[in-house]
């Protein structure tokens, strides 16, 4: 898929990136909010205060625009992962705090509103082939991400040699987005917790370490939180 | 809700209400519930627009009735005599193979049929996640409860958590239905639910040993 959208960010103004990026984020709300179906340039530049040959200058057309809107929450997801609170995420102690920072996010974020990649997904999939490619180029990414991580730890032998990089990295984002996907209709944050957890314990029973190989409970005991809250 | 709406009509009545949440349902796989007008319904079903509105009151009420159709649909898959009760891994893992024995009629074409439902319908209003987050619980409970009952009989450890591994079976059932379908393959449906029975698994309590006081008669003479 190489197109030449006119969305090349390096080709535009400080300014004209900034336009270009508000669009793309009011865009992923009326997404979210009305469904794919429902968005087109004349609302969307109404919602975005932009002026049509200004909407056109960024985006050639809609299936540029849902790229765009695809792509930036792709980098959402990456930039997560690669925050340095993460590590190299190669490591068991790596992906527990992925577990709290993952917990963390979504109590921010609570359960309506945003666009998460889950959300999207939702809206997109069933429109037409070339947005559920779109879709599935955002996946890989995050797979291939995860994918390289997880062969990072059976190179340090952290995990053991017949451990599947490719298909943990499936489990993870599967279990990942399946959890999201509960939370948001429950609008609660343990199905999330659940699939996590549920992740990083399959994960460990890959370790090279037996002791690592121990499951960790789903459910922490209550009020064990409130000690590190600010006052 | 349903039950007083369907008492409303007559046999005849409540078969023609059914077939068009039938199509609806149908439509809505394939195309999303954004993506299907009540027109469309109203055509493939072949009744009359007067006939929809003595049905149903609008999209909203005709979408509600899909999911509890498409909920019932979940609970009869769980439910099949082959799967017993769900209450031992063979009957787990025969879950996941028929899950993923449906990868091609159904996953890689629409993702999961309740699923994705809920997936589109996140920004919809409270009530329609209230029949969303019910059925969640019906399922859940189906497997929370098969796996108390391998617990209470041994096949489980004492520290697994039914409730835990339950949703991870159901989470990880649509995560990757969801993956399955937007990558058009089968391998994150099988690599998930494959995972997740195999964690079920890993809280399997250890073989009783031989010379355990219940088999030896050797165990008897200590005490």
């Amino acid at each position: 898929m190489v197109h030449a959208d006119r969305q090349d960010d390096r080709r535009l103004t400080a300014k004209g990136r900034a336009t270009r990026d508000r669009i793309v984020q009011v865009a992923a709300g009326l997404i979210l909010s009305d469904g794919l179906s429902a968005l087109n340039m004349d609302t969307l530049r109404k919602a975005a205060s932009v002026s049509g040959s200004q909407l056109a200058h960024y985006f050639t057309d809609k299936q540029a625009l849902i790229r765009a809107v695809v792509a930036r929450q792709t980098n959402v997801v990456l930039d997560f992962h690669r925050q340095p609170k993460l590590g190299a995420l190669d490591t068991f102690d790596d992906f527990e705090r992925w577990i709290d920072l993952n917990m963390r996010y979504l109590r921010r974020i609570g359960y309506s509103g945003t666009p998460t990649y889950h959300a999207l997904a939702g809206q997109l999939g069933k429109s037409d082939t070339a947005t559920r490619e779109t879709l599935a180029a955002g996946y890989w990414q995050w797979i291939e991400l995860l994918e390289q991580a997880i062969q990072r730890m059976k190179d340090q032998r952290v995990l053991v040699a017949h451990a599947d990089p490719r298909k943990l990295a499936l489990v993870i984002v599967s279990a990942h987005q399946g959890g999201a996907a509960l939370s948001f209709t429950y609008r609660t944050a343990w199905p999330h917790a659940d699939a996590v957890r549920f992740a990083v314990n399959y994960l460990r029973m890959f370790a090279e370490d037996p002791a690592e190989r121990v499951p960790r409970a789903a459910r922490r005991p209550r009020g064990r939180r409130k000690a590190v809250q600010p006052a | 809700m349903s039950h007083d709406a369907a008492s409303r009509f007559t046999r005849k009545g409540r078969a023609t209400r059914a077939r068009i949440v039938d199509v609806a349902a149908k439509l809505m796989f394939q195309r999303g519930v954004a993506g299907t007008s009540i027109d469309e319904v109203r055509n493939t079903a072949a009744v009359s627009g007067s006939q929809i509105s003595h049905y149903f009151h609008d999209k909203r009420d005709l979408t509600r009735q899909v999911i509890a159709a498409r909920s019932n649909h979940v609970q009869e898959f769980h439910t099949q005599p082959r799967f017993g009760s769900l209450d031992t891994f063979e009957a787990l893992q025969a879950w996941a193979d028929a899950n993923i024995a449906d990868v091609d009629a159904v996953y890689r074409r629409g993702g999961c049929v309740y699923g994705s439902l809920a997936a589109e319908l996140t920004e919809a209003d409270p009530e329609i996640h209230d029949d969303l987050a019910a059925g969640y619980d019906r399922w859940i409970e189906l497997l929370r409860a098969g796996l108390t009952a391998m617990r209470a009989r041994g096949d489980l450890r004492p520290d697994a958590d039914p409730r835990h591994l339950a949703v991870t079976l159901v989470a990880s059932h649509q995560g990757a239905a969801m993956l399955t379908h937007a990558l058009d393959d089968p391998e994150p449906l099988r690599a998930a639910l494959n995972a997740a029975v195999e964690y079920v698994r890993s809280f399997a309590a250890a073989p009783k040993r031989r010379g355990s006081p219940t088999r030896s008669p050797q165990g008897k003479a200590k005490s």
